[in-house]
């Protein structure tokens, strides 16, 4: 038995060993190849090595994730990664160095890192040897310290061997530590976020001499620095400009890549920050997870969403309150409550914000969702409130995908609610620090409430992309616009009078809203197509309608049918607002691989923003002057009898 | 030779005519001709009325170019395609016009000329050209144009080989109209293109406001505060009862079996006719011809038990053109006829129905309590029943156009059966019709009466003032004196003459309210109550419970008629709604019903939630 015993031992270490072997063997880096710059050969830089959670793997590549922490973000911007990520809160990289020549030295090195899927090509794409004009807006960085220039590695033997150098970096907001996203002498490095998306890293090895005027420039040095036309992207000198072909200096752009995620959780709680809602003072409904404590502050992924209302958008809304979804409310309704309420009877009001924050929208933190209803109204209290939350952590660009049940907004009469479910980005800041880009063509219109005599200015920080989605028409083809209604006539005596039949283009998409995807270039003449009116463009073999009122309108807006059921009447729709630096693609579906596009803008057409924005959705009380021709008027739309309730399960931005 | 000649000559003629024949095709397929030749205005008689107009206002015109089978289809018209039936409108070639329509602007009203909507259906055949068109709307006067609007059809992204909408709005406010005004309407092809035009609609349209000033709510303003009788008031329901009729435009509905065809011109009295039951009412419905019918609801059954009344000759001689009156005259409790002849009165009721859930059409019979053969109130202009001597049985209070009265009282031992109790030539507002257009009403209209009072509402003719007097008859001056100091009610809510004052369910014991439903050409309904110095408006009234979107409001006419029809001592509400046959323009108004689908024909029973009406 004894003998056994051994024996089954043997077996068992033999296979451990074997095991560890195979595991060791599969888990092994890829060779890198060897890379020589003159005196030396660098090979195997490896990013990350203390970052683990790989993605995908393609024969050498390897692309490894992760999700932003947003522990202390609200602060102190992401870093990537967090103390809660690794060991230190860095990630550490190596890569080996062995010098060709007879002699020990030390040699100069620094880590580059670039956002690949939101930036601009490098190179200009008619003369690769000058930078791209907007290369310099990609985020790229390296050591948080930009004045520390190229490390110095140890003493290296001319022992003919590799030299295993490591070190640590991590990826921070501001990596340029610019000043524009300073308030005195705190540097604000949520003002400049980390982008989603997938991150590329680049390694310069070089020799002190190279660090002198006639090598490596100190823009490049140190990022922070800007040459007399803008900062130098550093991995354009060192891929297409200059200091591709610098002697004695090796770049190596890693075989990792890192694809970073946005998933702010709905159920860490709601913060009350808007002073619309006057946070000190209306605290009645303040809970653990809603409210203005310095907990929620550091936690909460959401704020509660304070619109501003215009005071000119005031209506006077027929003194019925019914649940227009539920109550079976009809055309023949619409058209008497339109026709025969005399002016005395209305209420005049214009849409609500809450009074009371935390009322009307709660976060659930064992389901992780959060909800926010429009509120139900009795007599004497006929408001049409909006409702809504907002992100808190800025971004630019990215693919924000929200999982949502936001309210039906049609009944089974095709009778619309009054709201309009919207899923937008807004810019975060309005202060210089979030100016959009110049433009280059007249300017902005200064304000987004300005009308068509308001100024025009280089630069703005007013930037929006929607989604809204109501009852409503196409305004293109123009020879559509408007369809022809006919007049009603307050004599109840004949019924044609007063219930008179919808336009037949109406009655067949009674079951239908619409899903009006905008983009707020605030009227820059920039982009070549610039233009009002209807034109198309196409995306993905489909064809949109995009228009634009006038030449000063400040928005460009296409609209796309879609069922109602589908989209509100699930349990769940997913809407995707796809944000890149040239385009942006709006699409919707069932599931996520499911997604359509229902609408397309490109910097042909549209100047695209590319200051950090927040992600706002709500359930709004539309002013229907807004979209002229829809065919319920909020006017004659009753106030709500019951909450009117919608879910947010989830967003992601990657 | 002759030969020869002749076939040359032949040859000649086929030539000329062949050149003549292409000169015509290129001509008609090339030259702008209808440019050049006017396209005449159709003469839409040719055109047959398209169904779908009946369901449009008045101010609106659809074409859809179709003539009647057999008729020669013209020229400028295709047979080649159509959005609906087989003609649409030709536009073919550079510069050319469908047909083009034509009105007056007097023939549309110049109120109704504000603005514009227009909408077609087009279709352009395949091509290359890009096309150019527009469906214009163009009016001018005596031959100078005022206006030229269109809705332009033009660019690549227009289709081809299908049938596409257009439609668009013209704000013609600014525009000089008058009365000649010439409209034009019509589709211009401006291009080298081929097009078809159908289902042309036109929607002129007058001022777009509501009626009334404005608003006087304004929250944006601060909180609403509530202002005595200034809207808006707050909403009540009336609950719609089950009586086994399935909402249908018959009173019994019981399978394929039905009667009960009530309509709302009909007279429609309810009491205590034949029940027993004590707080009970029933319904009693005739009209100037043959109907003569009660109907009394049974309880057990759920639905109403319709009787068939036996009355002696007598009274079936004396009924054609006889005034009906019902009301407590002989003994209290009991609901009586009178009926005022042209040489006669005569008072009598119907017998008592113990069991009157038996079969449909039980008879019962009427008995005459007593008759007189002369008519003291032929000249009367107005006879009001009730109990304005707080005696228990009602009493008749006779009005002449000139605002003379006289208060009558049944007395058995008169040969005239009723007997003169007071009357009086003084000037009470309104009870003259040579200058007031009036409407009186009597009820208990305040707390804690022990008689009826009488609301008149009236309206000076000549001045068109407004008023309402709320009076009770006092015995020792023997006359009628004011209970408040009534008075002028203007704006939205004044009662009007042909308002009607419907009995409603208290809100609290010994409250007193009423519902007033107005005929105007709104819908109000709303119940009031009454005080000493005015009357207050509690609120709004509507319906619930009604099938689908079948509201009684929209019926085109809704008739109510207050009683306890359903349950003991609790006031319901009976409503009859109908539709009008549209009006002929030859015979003018109808009084005929139609049935439509969106809004069957209906008589239902309504009543408050509760037992206090809340």
């Amino acid at each position: 038995m004894p003998h056994t015993s051994f024996s089954n031992r043997l077996i068992l270490a033999v296979t451990l060993v074997m095991s560890i072997l195979i595991v060791s063997a599969c888990h092994e880096r890829p060779k890198q190849e060897e890379k020589a710059g003159g005196r030396f050969v660098v090979k195997e830089f490896d990013p990350l090595v203390n970052w683990k959670v790989v993605e995908e793997q393609s024969g050498n590549d390897s692309r490894k994730a992760i999700v932003l922490d947003y522990t202390g973000a609200i602060s102190d911007g992401f870093t990537i990664p967090t103390l809660n990520q690794v060991g230190d809160g860095q990630f550490e990289f190596e890569f080996y160095l062995k010098t060709t020549e007879g002699q020990s030295r030390t040699f100069f090195y620094k880590i580059y890192y670039q956002n690949e899927s939101y930036k601009y090509p490098e190179a200009d794409d008619q003369d690769s040897a000058r930078q791209n004009l907007y290369a310099e807006e990609n985020f790229y960085g390296s050591w948080e310290d930009t004045g520390k220039g190229f490390a110095e590695t140890q003493k290296i033997e001319a022992d003919d061997d590799y030299h295993k150098i490591t070190g640590r970096f991590r990826i921070v907001g501001n990596p340029r530590n610019e000043r524009r996203y300073f308030d005195g002498q705190e540097n604000r490095r949520w003002k400049r976020n980390p982008r989603v998306g997938t991150y590329s890293f680049l390694l310069v090895v070089t020799e002190k001499e190279m660090l002198g005027p006639d090598g490596i420039p100190d823009e490049v040095q140190d990022i922070s620095k800007s040459a007399g036309t803008g900062f130098i992207n550093p991995y354009f000198f060192f891929l297409y400009g200059k200091g591709k072909n610098l002697s004695n200096t090796v770049s190596v752009k890693a075989s990792s890549t890192l694809k970073v995620s946005a998933k702010p959780d709905p159920g860490a709680g709601i913060y009350i920050a808007n002073a619309i809602f006057k946070p000190g003072e209306n605290t009645g409904h303040y809970c653990k997870s809603c409210g203005a404590s310095e907990e929620l502050n550091k936690t909460a992924a959401f704020e509660q969403f304070g619109h501003y209302i215009d005071p000119g958008t005031k209506f006077s809304n027929i003194p019925v309150i019914m649940d227009v979804l539920q109550d079976n409310y009809s055309k023949k309704d619409y058209n008497w409550n339109r026709t025969f309420f005399h002016k005395e009877e209305l209420i005049t009001t214009i849409p609500a914000v809450s009074s009371r924050p935390c009322q009307t929208v709660a976060a659930d933190p064992l389901q992780h969702s959060i909800t926010i209803k429009n509120p139900g109204t009795s007599y004497g209290n006929w408001v049409k409130e909006n409702v809504g939350v907002i992100t808190r952590h800025g971004f630019v660009y990215g693919k924000w995908t929200l999982k949502a049940k936001l309210t039906e907004l049609l009944n089974p009469n095709g009778l619309w609610n009054g709201l309009t479910n919207a899923v937008w980005l807004i810019s975060q800041s309005q202060e210089t620090w979030n100016a959009r880009r110049n433009c280059n063509k007249e300017g902005y219109m200064a304000n987004y409430y300005g009308g068509q005599q308001d100024q025009r200015v280089p630069s703005v920080g007013y930037s929006e992309i929607d989604f809204e989605i109501l009852k409503t028409v196409p305004y293109c083809p123009s020879y559509l616009l408007p369809p022809a209604y006919v007049q009603r006539t307050a004599d109840r005596s004949e019924l044609r009078n007063w219930n008179v039949p919808f336009p037949e283009e109406i009655v067949e998409n009674d079951a239908n809203i619409m899903v009006c995807c905008t983009n707020w270039d605030m009227a820059c003449w920039e982009p070549a197509n610039f233009a009002e009116g209807c034109q198309t463009i196409s995306f993905d073999g489909k064809t949109f309608w995009a228009h634009r009122w006038d030449k000063n309108y400040r928005a460009i807006t296409e609209k796309t049918p879609e069922p109602d059921d589908e989209l509100f009447g699930s349990d769940y729709y997913y809407f995707q607002i796809d944000w890149q630096p040239t385009c942006i693609i709006w699409r919707i579906g069932p599931s996520k691989d499911k997604l359509r596009v229902v609408g397309y803008v490109d910097q042909t057409i549209t100047s695209i923003p590319n200051n950090q924005m927040l992600m706002v959705i709500t359930q709004e009380f539309h002013n229907t002057k807004w979209w002229i021709g829809s065919p319920y008027e909020q006017d004659n739309i009753p106030f709500p009898k019951n909450d009117i309730p919608g879910t947010i399960y989830e967003l992601t931005i990657e | 030779m002759n030969v020869v000649r002749s076939k040359r000559f032949l040859f000649l003629v086929l030539i000329a005519v062949l050149l003549v024949a292409g000169a015509v095709f290129l001509g008609y397929r090339y030259l702008p001709l209808n440019r050049i030749f006017k396209v005449r205005s159709v003469d839409e008689t040719g055109f047959v009325q398209d169904p779908r107009a009946n369901t449009w206002p008045s101010s609106t015109l659809l074409f859809d170019f179709e003539v009647a089978p057999g008729t020669p289809i013209p020229g400028n018209l295709s047979d080649k395609q159509a959005h609906s039936g087989k003609l649409s409108a030709k536009a073919f070639g550079k510069n050319s016009y469908s047909i083009s329509f034509e009105r007056t602007a007097g023939e549309i009203g110049i109120d109704n000329l504000r603005s514009v909507s227009v909408s077609a259906w087009i279709y352009l055949y395949p091509g290359q050209n890009e096309p150019l068109a527009s469906l214009v709307f163009a009016a001018s006067n005596k031959k100078i144009n005022i206006v030229w609007k269109g809705v332009s059809v033009n660019g690549k992204e227009v289709p081809r080989g299908k049938w596409f909408k257009i439609s668009g709005f013209f704000d013609l406010s600014g525009v000089g109209f008058k009365p000649d005004s010439r409209l034009e309407i019509y589709f211009w092809n401006n291009s080298d293109n081929d097009f078809l035009v159908d289902d042309l609609f036109i929607a002129f349209s007058g001022p777009a406001e509501r009626p009334g000033d404005s608003t006087l709510v304004d929250l944006t303003r601060g909180a609403y505060t509530p202002r005595f009788n200034y809207p808006p008031f707050p909403y009540e329901f009336l609950e719609s009862r089950e009586i086994g009729n399935a909402q249908s435009g018959f009173l019994v509905m019981n399978g394929t079996i039905h009667f009960g065809d009530l309509n709302p011109f009909h007279t429609i009295l309810t009491g205590p006719f034949i029940t027993a039951e004590r707080g009970m009412d029933d319904l009693l419905v005739f009209d100037n011809r043959e109907k003569f019918e009660i109907y009394s609801f049974c309880t057990e059954k759920n639905e109403f038990n319709r009787l068939d009344p036996v009355l002696p000759v007598q009274v079936k001689n004396m009924l054609p053109g006889s005034r009906i009156i019902t009301g407590s005259f002989s003994t209290p409790g009991k609901r009586q006829l009178l009926i005022i002849g042209k040489s006669g009165l005569l008072l009598g009721n119907f017998q008592t129905l113990d069991k009157k859930c038996s079969d449909n059409g039980a008879q019962v019979k009427f008995s005459v309590v007593n008759q007189a053969d002369k008519n003291p109130f032929s000249d009367a202009d107005t006879i009001l029943t009730g109990d304005f001597l707080g005696v228990t049985t009602d009493q008749l209070l006779v009005l002449k156009r000139d605002g003379s009265w006289s208060l009558h009282r049944y007395l058995k031992e008169n040969t005239e059966v009723f007997s003169l109790i007071a009357q009086g030539t003084g000037p009470i507002p309104g009870w003259n019709s040579a200058n007031y257009e009036r409407r009186l009403t009597s009820g208990r209209f305040l707390q804690n009466q022990t008689s009826d009072l009488i609301l008149t509402v009236y309206r000076d003719i000549f001045h068109g003032k407004k008023g309402y007097a709320l009076l009770r008859y006092n015995s020792g001056s023997k006359s009628f004196l004011p209970v408040t100091p009534g008075g002028r009610i203007v704006g939205l809510d004044t009662l009007q003459t042909n308002d009607e004052i419907l009995s409603c369910p208290a809100l609290s014991i010994g409250n007193t309210c009423f519902l007033w439903y107005s005929h105007d050409k709104g819908f109000k309904l709303k119940r009031i109550a009454f005080s000493d110095t005015t009357y207050s408006i509690l609120s709004n009234v509507d319906f619930h419970g009604y099938r689908q979107d079948f509201n009684p409001k929209y019926f085109e006419i809704l008739r109510i008629v207050s009683g306890r029809l359903l349950e003991k001592n609790q006031i319901t509400h009976l409503v009859i709604g109908k539709n009008r046959q549209p009006d002929d323009p030859k015979k003018g108004p109808g009084r005929d019903f139609t049935d439509r689908k969106d809004l069957p024909n209906t008589i239902q029973v309504y009543q408050f939630k509760d037992k206090t009406g809340k």
